[in-house]
């Protein structure tokens, strides 16, 4: 099958883009092209804000310093807080003493756990305290918070405190902690999650298979290390009301979780959350936030929290390590016929969201193929590390490291190309996912022949120095299962420009600049019209937040009905102004106009204008969204637990230095689908930002721990992430798609981006040097390693 | 941080007086890129923290009688810059782009760099392998020694009490020369060096003389590879010699085993890195 898109096919557009802009509605600045255009999917004729590269409104203030973020926030009489953590990873509390650390200068008020009203929360299990009581689990717990007039004083109060603890056994690997032996850390069994998905007879179709391949496949702890750490300042308005500034990406979920925590009606809570200095999964929970309002009750003042980089280390959540065992049957086509995958995830201390990362990485873990026969079978498992949770990507990057390994070996025993090995198997429309879910807008092969084609997969090798890998995934959009709607609100103000309300929070990716697109679009105005006003849980509407790539398909959505909504009232208010059905209007170019006669038109303002003054019928909408899932079955995992799926390839090149072991990525191709791209630069700036989270994961990133469970290197000079010099070159392609079930054809982009890429890397060092490297990251020492063995390795078989 | 004095002295003399009256209690401040993390971390303030970035002779590079001087508070940067420098010494150039990033560099200073004395600085090897002696203010007045005495140990100088660091100068005779420089870390960007390693070669005769090489981070302090250099004086280059030699540098040096890298990983670099800046040296020498 030839591939959808092409770059000649690309061209197109980009005249009419042009024209679009010479229109009489710039929907983007004129004085922005930068050349960047031809990437610019076909504009649809009534879309003159989707697909347009609008500029984001907060770039500037970022670029200049001036965006506020927590820390630049101040209140009069504003405390500082610090919090004590455990000196254990695994130890009963005996006692607490802050007798002497409240007598030290500056210091206002201390907190433990006991004085909060409901201690424990989480997402799927409430099970991990804001402040332990009587049993730390992990040495990034905290036991007593301090607020003081400074940072320093709260600091120096730390060292007074008195805790006894009686220390336990640490168990730090999920298979160690797995055994009837290991010590527990929370109740009878570390297991506290499993899932299990079965399709067909896996057992027969393996023992009728020509070949039968193994492996097993190991990854490392992660941090997420946004710029901006976890930060929050709690007051209480004269009122009694409390107002929390929090740097969380879910508002939503957050004041529920403030409001269960303090026991606290919902509506005597405010959440603020300002512009997030970096999320990636991070900051998807409560953490310091009804600390500091217990702080700030005792003191009566105003208090702020600000996570160091070592707390932040320590004590927020990381990504799940895996080890994970693949067993596949093939014909000797390369043709799979059946798979067997398990999964053991270290779930650290506490749950957080590793129930959600286990069923996702579970669904994922066969890989975009179709398999008749499968088997997974996966459990959560706690250990006393620092707590696992939700990560972009959860599961995915990790499975997708196994399955596109254990691809390109069976490819290579088989003696067939990667590229053709994954056609052959690759999901098509209307394939059957391993859930048993029938799939639409599937363009893996289409990703898989733009990648190839972009790189340059067929043709002769310039540089035989050079490996080069390949490796391709699915990723959903939306919560597994569970109900994640967005509400929305819609209001066209009375000269035709629009305000949306809407309980998302911008985290970095641009998507209050995407969601103003969407309104923009069905409303018939300009992006620079709409101002997009969120997360304020006082005044905007429930969001489920910046999480499991979701704001654009389901927040787009639901902005997408509301707007439609507020369109229908400017429909009804303009039909008698121009002696037409409701039915026959359009909005398109600022324009309330009848359908084929578009000289027939009056401005939106005008209408609106009329709406509210004359009619006394104001044009606003509200509306929610959340995708449509069936639950699935416990004992096969069968069922439609997501709306949508995304699709992509990378393609990676690298040179190994076979003295040192260092490996440098030159090169990554990056084809991904999100349906339509509602704003492709800000597609392409997931899609780098993404590959370099996978370059970390691949090559450098991993926390360390020593064997008390203490971590080595909680710091940015001993944990390792890519720098810009160690980014290779990025070339983003967009496949053509259109997803009905998406506003204007989106689906999403932002996880899905660092899935393929640690993937795509170590395929390609198993195409330079022929070492394959089964736990990440592959660092130069691991490889060089690998190398010297394949060398000891070699002689034998020249022997044999 | 703690509240703490500061001073910024126009003068060396300014300078070594306020360190004599304050004893310990002083710390003196350059670039700041290591000094102000330990300011913020530690658990004490000091008694006066003694601003040196505006004393203007630390701040030049010239060429003397001696050789090449180059004042203790130039930056990274300006070595980066500097036409006498890329004329001279360029793999002194090499060694700045290493040190972390744009940033660090354009405050960051060469004498604070040595001075910190840390095995793993990378404007060390260089500098050894080009012979460097160093200046030293004090109360006494000025003195001398070659940049191999003055690193005493991990984190330890040989300056006295109220002595400060004035000025590095690479001799005469070692301007010009081929000199090769290669730092490995764990990327490539802002890293530590798990291994530094510098060579610099003299030709005569087409005969190999006054080999230097130099290994950092392998050792207490920046190390010569003296058996190394022997095997190769006197002899005519070629691959397998250089191959001899990194293998015989390698057992000159006593590695950490870390989390960051094993002892035996850090040795592979040794030979590696060794053979490649002998390579380059010689490249250079014929040049």
């Amino acid at each position: 099958m030839a591939p959808k898109v092409t770059v000649k096919e690309r061209k197109k557009p980009l005249e009419s883009l042009k024209q679009a802009d010479n229109g009489p509605l710039p929907a983007v600045l004129r004085d922005i092209g930068n050349g960047l255009l031809p990437l610019t999917p076909e504009v649809n004729k009534q879309t003159p804000a989707v697909g347009q590269r609008v500029t984001r409104p907060d770039s500037r203030p970022h670029v200049l310093g001036k965006t506020i973020y927590i820390d630049d926030m101040t209140f009069p009489n504003m405390l500082h807080t610090k919090i004590l953590r455990s000196e254990y990873a695994h130890a009963k509390i005996l006692s607490i003493d802050v007798s002497e650390a409240e007598k030290m200068p500056g210091v206002v008020a201390t907190l433990t756990g006991k004085e909060i009203p409901v201690v424990t929360f989480g997402p799927s299990y409430q099970d991990q305290p804001l402040l332990a009581v009587d049993k730390v689990r992990h040495l990034g717990d905290g036991v007593v918070a301090v607020a003081a007039e400074t940072e320093q004083q709260a600091q120096d109060a730390l060292a007074k405190i008195k805790v006894k603890y009686e220390p336990l056994e640490v168990v730090l690997d999920p298979l160690e902690a797995m055994k009837d032996s290991a010590p527990k850390i929370h109740g009878d069994s570390n297991v506290y999650a499993t899932k299990t998905i079965m399709k067909g007879d896996v057992e027969k179709a393996l023992k009728e298979a020509d070949h039968i391949f193994e492996g097993q496949f190991r990854t490392q702890m992660v941090e997420h290390v946004p710029i901006e750490p976890h930060a929050a300042i709690a007051l209480w308005e004269p009122t009694g009301d409390l107002h929390v500034y929090s740097s969380l990406g879910r508002i939503t979920l957050g004041r529920a979780d403030i409001a269960r925590t303090l026991d606290m009606p919902m509506n005597r809570i405010r959440v603020t959350a300002t512009i997030v200095g970096g999320n990636f999964g991070g900051k998807n929970e409560i953490t310091l936030e009804p600390i500091l309002a217990l702080l700030a009750k005792k003191s009566g003042r105003p208090v702020k929290g600000v996570f160091t980089r070592e707390d932040e280390f320590i004590s927020s959540t990381t990504r799940h390590p895996f080890v994970m065992d693949y067993t596949t049957g093939v014909t000797k086509d390369g043709i799979i016929v059946a798979r067997k995958v398990r999964i053991v995830c270290d779930g650290g201390a506490y749950c957080s969201w590793s129930e959600t990362t286990l069923g996702k990485g579970a669904i994922l873990s066969v890989g975009p193929y179709n398999i008749d026969n499968i088997k997974v079978e996966a459990s959560a498992v706690y250990t006393t590390k620092t707590t696992t949770g939700a990560m972009r990507g959860f599961g995915a990057p990790q499975v997708c490291f196994a399955y596109e390994s254990h691809m390109d070996d069976i490819a290579k025993a088989l003696g067939i190309d990667p590229l053709e090995i994954r056609l052959k198997n690759a999901f098509h429309e209307g394939s059957i996912s391993p859930t048993g879910q029938v799939l639409h807008s599937v363009v893996v092969k289409e990703s898989l022949h733009t990648a190839a084609e972009q790189f340059g997969w067929k043709e002769e090798r310039k540089n035989k120095r050079r490996g080069r890998g390949i490796a391709c995934m699915w990723y959903p959009i939306g919560f597994t299962v569970a109900a994640n709607a967005s509400a929305a609100v819609v209001k066209v103000n009375e000269d035709g420009t629009a305000t949306v309300l809407t309980g998302t929070v911008e985290t970095g990716q641009g998507s209050l600049t995407v969601l103003g697109q969407i309104a923009a679009e069905e409303l018939g105005i300009a992006a620079d019209d709409v101002k997009v006003v969120s997360a304020d849980t006082d005044t905007t509407p429930m969001d489920t937040g910046a999480i499991a790539s979701r704001t654009t398909y389901v927040t787009g959505n639901a902005i997408m009905l509301a707007a439609r909504k507020a369109k229908m009232i400017l429909f009804k208010t303009a039909a008698p102004m121009l002696g037409v059905k409701a039915e026959q209007l359009e909005a398109r170019d600022r324009k309330i106009q009848v359908m084929n006669f578009p000289q027939k038109a009056l401005s939106i303002g005008d209408v609106a204008h009329h709406a509210q003054f004359v009619n006394g019928e104001p044009a606003l909408g509200s509306a929610s969204f959340n995708p449509h899932t069936v639950a699935m079955d416990p004992a096969t995992g069968q069922g439609k637990p997501f709306g949508t799926y995304v699709y992509a390839t990378q393609i990676a090149e690298v040179e190994v230095d076979e003295e040192t072991g260092v490996v440098d990525v030159l090169r990554i191709v990056a084809a991904h689908d999100c349906g339509t791209p509602i704003n492709p630069t800000l597609v392409e700036g997931q899609v780098e930002g993404g590959i370099s989270m996978g370059v970390g994961l691949a090559l450098y990133e991993e926390m360390l721990f020593d064997a008390n469970g203490k971590q080595l290197n909680p710091n940015l000079t001993n944990y390792i992430m890519p720098t810009s010099l160690d980014m290779p070159d990025v070339e983003v392609h967009i496949v053509d798609n259109f997803d009905p079930s998406g506003p204007f054809g989106a689906k999403g982009v932002g996880e899905p981006t660092s899935v393929p890429t640690a993937a795509c890397i170590m395929n390609a060092i198993f195409d330079a040097v022929g070492v394959r490297i089964t736990s990440l990251p592959a660092t130069a020492e691991k490889v060089l390693k690998a190398i010297q063995e394949r060398d000891k390795a070699q002689p034998k078989k020249i022997a044999s | 941080m703690r509240p703490f004095d500061y001073v910024a002295p126009n003068t060396v003399d300014e300078a070594v007086a306020i360190l004599a009256e304050n004893g310990p209690g002083a710390r003196l401040l350059a670039g700041g890129t290591d000094y102000v993390v330990d300011l913020k971390h530690s658990s004490k303030a000091p008694k006066i923290v003694v601003d040196i970035s505006r004393i203007s002779e630390f701040s030049r590079i010239e060429m003397t009688d001696q050789g090449l001087r180059i004042g203790s508070g130039v930056t990274h940067t300006e070595i980066m810059d500097s036409a006498l420098i890329a004329k001279h010494a360029p793999a002194m150039q090499e060694a700045a782009l290493t040190i972390g990033a744009v940033q660090t560099r354009n405050l960051g200073t060469l004498g604070g760099n040595l001075v910190t004395c840390v095995p793993s600085l990378d404007s060390g090897p260089v500098l050894i392998a080009l012979d460097a002696a160093v200046t030293i203010a004090g109360p006494q007045g000025k003195r001398t020694m070659t940049l191999a005495d003055f690193f005493v140990g991990p984190r330890k100088t040989a300056l006295e009490p109220a002595e400060l660091l004035t000025d590095i100068v690479i001799p005469k005779a070692m301007l010009g020369r081929g000199c090769s420089f290669r730092k490995f870390g764990l990327r490539n960007g802002q890293a530590l060096a798990l291994v530094n390693v510098a060579a610099s070669i003299n030709l005569e005769k087409a005969k190999l003389s006054d080999v230097r090489i130099a290994l950092g981070a392998v050792a207490p302090t920046v190390i010569r590879a003296i058996k190394a250099e022997n095997l190769l004086n006197g002899k005519a280059p070629s691959d397998d010699l250089f191959t001899e030699a990194a293998e015989m540098a390698a057992t000159e040096a006593k590695p950490i085993n870390d989390f960051r890298a094993s002892a035996s990983y850090r040795l592979d670099l040794i030979r590696a890195g060794a053979k490649r800046v002998l390579a380059e040296a010689l490249e250079r020498a014929q040049a």
